[in-house]
């Protein structure tokens, strides 16, 4: 490997910033690899198409489940662009075929639905190591990478590209041409608004690829350049030739490594000498460099926090009269806040009505409000005091009270027409027609001036007893 | 001639007959027809709010055609002058003098077709006509008979090249009668009528007999305002109108006209029912057709999306109704 033609400059660094300088590749070869891209997918596309019998919805799906096989060739022109090597178009059949050709069957199955899918098409296509050894390197390489995070920022990124597009298309077309049915382009795969959503898909699909493929093979190298130290290696090889200091070093050690082997006893070097010859290599410039970190420590020494206390006692504990005064002062804060947003949803839940609906009638409007606590007794002495018209209205509040408590919700503002279409609704027949009856009785007694007989009003008073009685007395 | 109430039996039979008739001309439109009788049994004007093609211009013809008046029908475009509305005066050389020539306005049922593509000037000519039943053609005041009753149609989604009817003209019209597209099978109905045994596409209305006369009108409307009105159902349509006055997010409410307006029509509805007495039922639905296009909803509701009727559901709801 030709560290030296590198393109890109490697250092360890964390995962977020290799990621970052995968998409930096990938701006700088957008071109090429936007064209090789297209140029694998478009054979596909048609293939596809006519396998799949013009059903867009297969057709979308095959597509998507093939995009290890677009991806492939634009790692293997990465890999060789990073060495400043351009690698001609008619090589890389050949370099696909050699590469992708065994490894085809992995990528489309088992590993298709891969997270680490980025990662995990370098380590297949360069490397090639077989299957456990393939397991104990991904293990490795894949520590820390976040190539899993890569692979869901590029489907959003996939996906709002393509809604994107969608929408675009839907607002810009002009008024009176036919446009486009947002349902129908993502659920009816039979509209042309289908076609030309997972057209869309597709496109997005393209500009898409290279930043992921990229940013997956950025992410191998860092993960290698850590490991391996590519970085050291590279810094050996980009160094200058050794100061002349070292040279008589070196001349030193020489005959030790030329000399025929000597005698056993004479085989120990001197420890003196060898500890100052130590001591002087390590001595030299080349050998590490100090540099100077400031930095926060917790402070573990008592002594030591015992002075510092001394000077931030304030700061460290407040007198007790302030922190009472800020805990107090928060406690009002809060229970105002608090009284505030009860308010607020009050308000929002009842709407102000002006003052003149609200006086006299809200009083008289529920059923709780005028209805007498014995409902019959108070009909039975306004019979005997020879007033049906006002009976009749006594027993009608008493229904709707009897209703409320059934669970009959009804308005401020329900009518007589309105109680008895909800009761219509929800209540079975034995309450629903004797209620009718009341009403009906109330509505010419209260507004036509007709009020019923007595013995009208008995009758209806016995069928409001009795399907009372049934659904249990108060 | 004074005229004298219609008897209430006679009132219902005639109503009825005349619902019927229009529902066979016009179907699925049981709410329409039955605000359109309440216009004119209350002797209000009436504007019919809808999509092109759901039967606006078909249930005024049918009326039209029930009532044996005189029928007029004007479509408004952007270059109609107000004297192609009212009449103006000609000078006659033979007489040598000036004549006044009526213009389509002087009749007793009038159909404004799309009222909002004429300009304010015109539609403005209509303002005296419709509150004071006359026309003024150089200088000279002519009373139009009565009955008479305009009934105007425009379109809600079209706005281009439109003129958005103002808030004091909106207020002559009695009621805003939301002409919505029939139910699935009315449609079905309706289509299997228009295309058996009829050539073109003209509007039909032959199933509609003359079964009103001016003067039998006249007596009708005469009943509804005799019917018995309580004065609790009077207080709930006062405190109806001021409620929504007062409504929050309401930008500009009815005023007492609509009270009056909202009375008229509950007395009318309470007619074509067959009672002759009003109860807050009567009320209670009219109050969408009368009290939609008298709201002017602030921005805030506007931008949330509340349709006045919505709004005057929720109303209707929480304004209490007579119970003591």
């Amino acid at each position: 490997m030709r560290l030296e033609r590198l393109t890109a400059r490697l250092r360890p660094c964390p995962a977020w910033q290799a990621i970052d300088l995968g998409f930096a590749l990938a701006r700088a070869w957008f071109p090429a690899l936007w064209a090789l891209w297209w140029c694998t997918a478009l054979p596909l596309t048609l293939m596809v198409l006519a396998l799949a019998w013009l059903h867009s919805d297969l057709w979308l799906l095959a597509l998507w489940w093939c995009k290890p096989i677009y991806e492939a060739p634009l790692l293997l022109w990465a890999s060789r662009a990073l060495f400043d090597e351009r690698p001609r178009r008619g090589a890389l059949p050949g370099m696909l075929g050699a590469g992708l050709r065994p490894r085809l069957l992995p990528l489309l199955l088992w590993r298709r639905l891969s997270p680490r899918r980025a990662l995990v098409l370098p380590l297949l296509l360069l490397e090639g190591l077989p299957g456990r050894a393939h397991r104990a390197r991904l293990r490795t390489l894949a520590e820390g990478s976040a190539s899993g995070w890569l692979t869901l920022v590029c489907y959003h990124l996939e996906a709002i590209l393509w809604g994107g597009m969608l929408l675009g298309l839907y607002l810009l077309i002009p008024e009176g041409l036919a446009g486009i049915d947002l349902v129908a382009a993502l659920d009816d795969s039979a509209s042309p608004a289908y076609w030309i959503s997972s057209a869309c898909y597709l496109l997005a699909c393209s500009l898409i690829a290279p930043f992921y493929v990229c940013a997956g093979f950025a992410l191998y190298l860092t993960r290698r350049t850590e490991l391996e130290g590519w970085d050291i290696e590279l810094a050996f090889r980009r160094a200058p030739p050794p100061p002349a200091a070292v040279l008589p070093a070196l001349a030193l050690l020489a005959p030790l490594l030329l000399a025929p082997p000597p005698a056993e006893a004479e085989t120990w070097p001197d420890p003196e000498a060898a500890r100052a010859r130590i001591a002087e290599v390590l001595d030299s410039p080349e050998f590490g460099t100090t540099r100077e970190v400031e930095l926060w420590l917790p402070v573990t020494d008592p002594a030591q926090r015992g002075t510092e206390d001394a000077e931030d006692s304030w700061a460290a504990t407040p007198p007790p009269w302030l922190a009472g005064t800020i805990q107090w002062g928060l406690v009002t804060l809060a229970a105002i806040a608090l009284l505030v947003l009860v308010r607020a949803l009050w308000r929002e839940r009842a709407p102000r009505l002006p003052r003149s609906t609200r006086t006299g009638h809200e009083a008289a409007s529920g059923p709780h409000a005028t209805s007498p606590l014995d409902h019959e007794s108070e009909i039975r002495r306004l019979l005997d005091a020879d007033d049906p018209g006002a009976a009749i209205g006594a027993l009608y509040r008493a229904s709707l009270e009897r209703l409320d408590r059934l669970g009959l919700s009804l308005p401020p503002g329900a009518t007589e027409g309105s109680c008895v279409q909800r009761a219509s609704a929800r209540l079975p027949r034995r309450i629903r027609v004797p209620f009718a009856a009341i009403a009906a009785a109330r509505r010419h007694a209260a507004y036509g001036d007709r009020a019923p007989s007595a013995a009208h009003v008995e009758r209806l008073l016995s069928h409001w007893r009795r399907w009372r009685g049934r659904t249990g007395a108060h | 001639m004074t005229q004298t109430p219609l008897p209430l039996t006679e009132a219902v039979i005639q109503l009825d007959q005349l619902e019927q008739d229009i529902g066979q001309t016009v179907s699925g439109q049981h709410q329409a027809i039955r605000e359109l009788l309440v216009a004119l049994v209350a002797a209000g004007h009436a504007l019919l709010e809808g999509v092109p093609g759901v039967g606006k211009t078909l249930l005024v013809r049918a009326l039209a055609a029930a009532v044996q008046g005189r029928y007029a029908r004007i479509q408004f475009t952007p270059d109609l002058m107000p004297s192609d509305v009212t009449g103006h005066a000609v000078f006659d050389l033979k007489r040598e003098a000036f004549r006044i020539r009526r213009g389509p306005i002087f009749c007793n049922l009038l159909l404004a077709d799309e009222i909002n593509r004429a300009p304010a000037k015109t539609q403005a000519a209509m303002l005296e006509a419709m509150q004071e039943g006359q026309v003024t053609i150089e200088g000279q005041a002519l009373t139009l008979e009565p009955p008479f009753l305009v009934f105007a149609t425009q379109n809600p989604i079209e706005q281009e090249g439109t003129y958005p009817l103002p808030q004091a003209q909106l207020d002559r019209f009695l009621l805003k009668i939301a002409v919505a597209p029939p139910s699935a099978e009315a449609e079905r109905a309706a289509v299997r009528a228009a295309t058996s045994g009829r050539i073109g596409d003209r509007l039909d209305t032959s199933a509609v007999r003359p079964l009103l006369d001016t003067e039998t009108l006249q007596r009708l409307q005469l009943s509804a305002t005799t019917l018995r009105l309580d004065e609790r159902v009077l207080d709930y349509a006062v405190a109806l109108v001021r409620a929504a006055r007062d409504w929050p997010g309401v930008d500009s409410g009815p005023g007492p006209r609509a009270s009056i307006a909202l009375v008229r029509a509950a007395r009318a509805h309470a007619l074509i029912e067959g009672r002759d007495f009003t109860t807050p039922d009567d009320v209670r639905c009219m109050v969408p057709a009368v009290l939609r296009h008298r709201l002017r909803l602030g921005a805030e509701l506007e931008i949330e999306g509340v349709a006045a009727d919505a709004l005057l559901g929720d109303l209707v709801e929480r304004v209490p109704a007579p119970r003591d």
